[in-house]
């Protein structure tokens, strides 16, 4: 879907490429995604001329609404959200943009959308290419999926893609059955699962740090690691999505996805090539890897927690049974703390411990490999804190990556203090990264898959989560622990990893 | 000095004996007690020359501080400087952020300044105070001499040579440019300048539908800031290298003609008033006698527009920001590439050249 190298003014500059002229039909344009998200990248990607002048979009929703009342709508979004706004650069991008209303659940609407769509193909010369951007429930699906078959919209892997955002499925079950409804109607090279923690830069750069660098890799197994850490830790509460984070939880809305993405990349073995499919088969052969729980490896392996009203910067929190679409009962776990194991030649033995919350002290999102003990005790009299060395890839905020080792205290005697030996993004290069929509949807439209989940990569992902989802809903209330907004989370996810003799890492 | 207003020094500049200026340079970052960290790292070394002519050190401090943390070499070419021996002064600058909070991208700061024997033998000081293992730059801001001792050794020393053929009164002469060795790498900031007027061109001609038409161009008007002629030209060199165009003649009132695949091509440049001074101010490609590709800044505050004419219709149009051309912005860019030299760049001074002297 790319303009290569034909046009031979092309050659040697900063883009040498361009996708082909398209229009994205964004389903659910009305929502906050579409005005915070995906306009202020899309307009990004356009004032640094990453698009074609041809680019359209076409927002689609329910509410009825003029083009110039959504592009004003939009103008707001992309002023508040984008990285530099331009107003006569928005002027000549907001020229592409249009709006189509209508009810999603009728099949006939589709048939009026599609001659929308080709008239126009024909005004901005977007040759019939699409990008169709499912930022609707999946109960929605359905009746949208059958009616692009029935109208024909469905194109082909050159012409047309889908971009699908998560949940993909609330379990094993209903990811499959979600992944069947899609590819009955795609082909999965037109399929692009949306998960944004991939398009940030600090996680691309777990690939680079580990492929490209030779120092690091030798150390990257069971012989010299103790233990992984993966930790995506929020200060925010529900932020009005009460009703939806009810039925999510934090196993769904976090580490079904964003943290498992993290852990595969970690884990993975160095790809043949950085193309999608052999990096994705890399990251499923770790998830395939996985020791499922049974019930009992849950009770022992698992935390779930819930925050209780608390203080975070100074100011009074809620509670989470106080928050706004909660059930005053409700035992939905706003905390998750998992111990997994992955039996593989590279990491068998070394225990992988994941942790995310909503409202805890900080936010931060940090991997931490936690190495083994030097094998001989010389030193050991000598040092002040014992600890063992530690290789931390910040994710963030303050992105960059540390290492933690011994060294001596200046002076007569042997005393040791560990040190960190710390890399910053943000001391290093001044260069701000682009936004993690940004990155993706330019992907999209060059039809790289390699940052977006495959069918299996997700199904494999349900497939180690779905088991501690099962296990935690059979549990009593009293299974839950709770702890006080602003604090690190429940006693019990120290216990987990005190019963193995390691800590947390303080963030 | 004052440098730039977005930029503090730690501490103010302080003179020291040249073989003191690493203690200096540590002793400067040991006694941060402001509470914010500054991160000693650094990603390259960047040698400044300034010459004998107006210098512009406000905008080299910031244009280096603001973007990379790294070690500055500024050599001054100062007449008052003590003769055979180098005064040497040592700072380092930190990036004002949001809020005018210091950022901890800190750039370390030595100033050199020398004169006669001692300025033309400087390149055996550079060379221990650069940090070792890392890539040099050297940013040739003065009047480009290339037999000058100065310049030939310290561009063995650097990776990549930085120039700017556009600056007032030091514009790096394009011949001169030419002349260097095809293995020395060359960045000429002027060649950025002209990056957005390069993509709205190509850009105007994606579209496979209009990818015919760049054979039908018969003729090319520029219009620029004058005095220096250094953008028409290379702009000029750029487009015709890249589309195969022969040099052919000049004409007496000066029209340069080529022969291209499809015929005759004439082109025409002529100086304009304007404020930027060498700036590309229009472009415009006649394709036939129905088309022309205008391309103009000024019409629009801070953007160049592109309109694609036919029939006396505007049948395409795009407008692009041209936010990415002060001083630092440019100098990011050339640091941020990774080809040493940009071959394009190659082909269009050599046709420039060809140009400017037929």
């Amino acid at each position: 879907m790319t303009t290569l190298l034909q046009n031979p003014l092309r050659a040697g500059l900063r883009i040498d490429r361009l996708p082909k002229p398209v229009i994205m039909v964004i389903f659910g344009a009305s929502g906050d995604l579409a005005q915070r998200k995906l306009l202020p990248a899309l307009y990004d990607l356009a004032r640094e001329r990453n698009l074609p002048s041809e680019f359209t979009v076409v927002g689609v929703g329910r509410s009825p609404m003029s083009d110039d009342q959504f592009r004003d709508r939009m103008h707001e979004g992309v002023q508040g959200h984008s990285r530099d706004f331009v107003p006569q650069v928005w002027e000549d991008f907001a020229r592409g943009l249009f709006y189509f209303a209508g009810d999603l659940n009728q099949p006939e609407f589709y048939g009026e959308l599609r001659t929308y769509l080709e008239e126009l193909d024909t005004k901005r010369g977007t040759q019939g290419n699409r990008v169709y951007y499912l930022s609707i429930p999946p109960s929605s699906f359905p009746v949208l999926l059958e009616s692009m078959v029935t109208q024909g919209m469905a194109g082909t892997p050159e012409t047309v893609r889908i971009i699908v955002e998560k949940p993909f499925g609330r379990d094993l079950k209903t990811g499959q059955e979600l992944n069947a409804i899609v590819s009955r109607v795609f082909h999965e090279d037109q399929i692009y699962r949306i998960d944004h923690y991939l398009g940030k830069e600090t996680v691309q750069n777990i690939l680079v740090f580990r492929f490209a660098n030779a120092i690091f890799e030798p150390l990257w197994d069971r012989r010299y690691l103790d233990h992984v850490q993966i930790t995506v830790a929020e200060t925010v509460g529900l932020e009005g999505r009460g009703k939806y984070y009810e039925e999510a939880g934090a196993l769904r809305d976090m580490l079904q996805n964003h943290l498992m993405q993290v852990l595969t990349l970690v884990c993975m073995e160095p790809p043949a090539a950085i193309e999608a499919n052999t990096v994705r088969d890399e990251k499923v052969k770790v998830l395939r890897s996985m020791v499922v729980m049974d019930a009992k490896d849950v009770a022992l392996n698992t935390v779930r927690a819930q925050y209780s009203r608390g203080f975070l910067g100074g100011k009074a929190v809620p509670g989470y049974r106080e928050e706004g679409g909660v059930n005053l009962e409700s035992i939905t776990p706003t905390y998750a703390a998992v111990k997994l194991h992955i039996d593989n030649w590279r990491w068998s033995g070394v225990p992988i411990y994941l942790r995310t919350g909503k409202r805890l002290a900080k936010r931060a999102s940090e991997v931490s490999l936690h190495f083994r003990e030097s094998p001989s005790h010389l030193f050991r009299r000598y040092s002040t804190h014992p600890t063992t060395d530690v290789l931390a890839l910040r994710i963030q905020p303050d992105e960059g990556i540390s290492i933690r080792f011994d060294a001596k205290v200046p002076g007569p005697d042997i005393t040791m203090r560990p040190v960190n030996m710390d890399f910053r993004y943000g001391t290093t290069f001044a260069k701000k990264s682009p936004e993690a929509y940004e990155r993706l949807l330019l992907d999209c439209l060059y039809k790289d898959q390699t940052l977006f989940a495959r069918a299996d990569e997700v199904e494999y992902a349900w497939k180690v989560v779905t088991p501690i989802i099962e296990q935690w809903t059979q549990g009593t209330p009293a299974d839950l622990a709770s702890y006080e907004a602003g604090t690190w989370g429940p006693k019990a996810a120290d216990q987990l990893l005190n019963r193995d003799n390691r800590h947390w890492r303080r963030l | 000095m004052t440098p730039d207003p977005t930029v503090y020094a730690i501490r103010a500049p302080k003179q020291v004996p040249l073989n003191q200026v690493d203690q200096e340079l540590s002793r400067i970052w040991a006694t941060q007690d402001d509470g914010q960290l500054k991160t000693r790292a650094s990603t390259f070394n960047l040698i400044v020359f300034s010459g004998g002519v107006a210098l512009d050190l406000e905008n080299t401090i910031g244009a280096v501080a603001v973007q990379y943390p790294c070690r500055t070499l500024a050599i001054m070419d100062d007449p008052t400087a003590p003769a055979d021996t180098v005064a040497t002064e040592v700072t380092a600058y930190c990036p004002l952020g949001s809020g005018g909070q210091p950022a901890p991208v800190c750039c370390e700061y030595v100033t050199l300044r020398a004169t006669g024997n001692a300025l033309h033998e400087l390149y055996t000081t550079v060379l221990p105070l650069l940090i070792p293992d890392l890539p040099t730059y050297l940013w040739w801001q003065g009047i480009f001499m290339p037999t000058d001792s100065l310049f030939s050794n310290l561009r063995v020393l650097a990776e990549r040579l930085i120039v700017d053929s556009g600056t007032p009164g030091t514009a790096a002469d394009l011949t001169t440019l030419d002349q260097l060795p095809t293995d020395q790498a060359i960045g000429d900031l002027n060649w950025w300048r002209l990056a957005p007027w390069r993509e709205l061109t190509a850009k105007a001609f994606d579209n496979e539908g209009r990818l015919a038409a760049l054979s039908e161009v018969h003729r090319v008007e520029l219009e620029y800031v004058g005095p220096n002629l250094a953008q028409p030209l290379l702009f000029l060199g750029w487009l015709s290298s890249r589309l195969g165009w022969q040099f052919q003649e000049q004409w007496d009132n000066g029209a340069v003609v080529f022969s291209g695949p499809q015929g005759e091509i004439e082109a025409v440049w002529r100086e304009v008033p304007g404020t930027t001074v060498g700036a590309l101010a229009t472009v415009r490609l006649l394709i036939n006698n129905e088309r022309y590709l205008l391309i103009r800044s000024g019409v629009i505050a801070d953007c160049v527009q592109l309109q694609l004419e036919e029939e006396g219709q505007c049948t395409f149009e795009q407008v692009t920001a041209l936010g990415e051309l002060r001083l630092d912005e440019l100098l990011a860019q050339e640091l941020q590439t990774n080809s040493q030299t940009d071959p394009y760049y190659r082909e269009a001074l050599a046709m420039a050249c060809t140009l400017s002297a037929p």
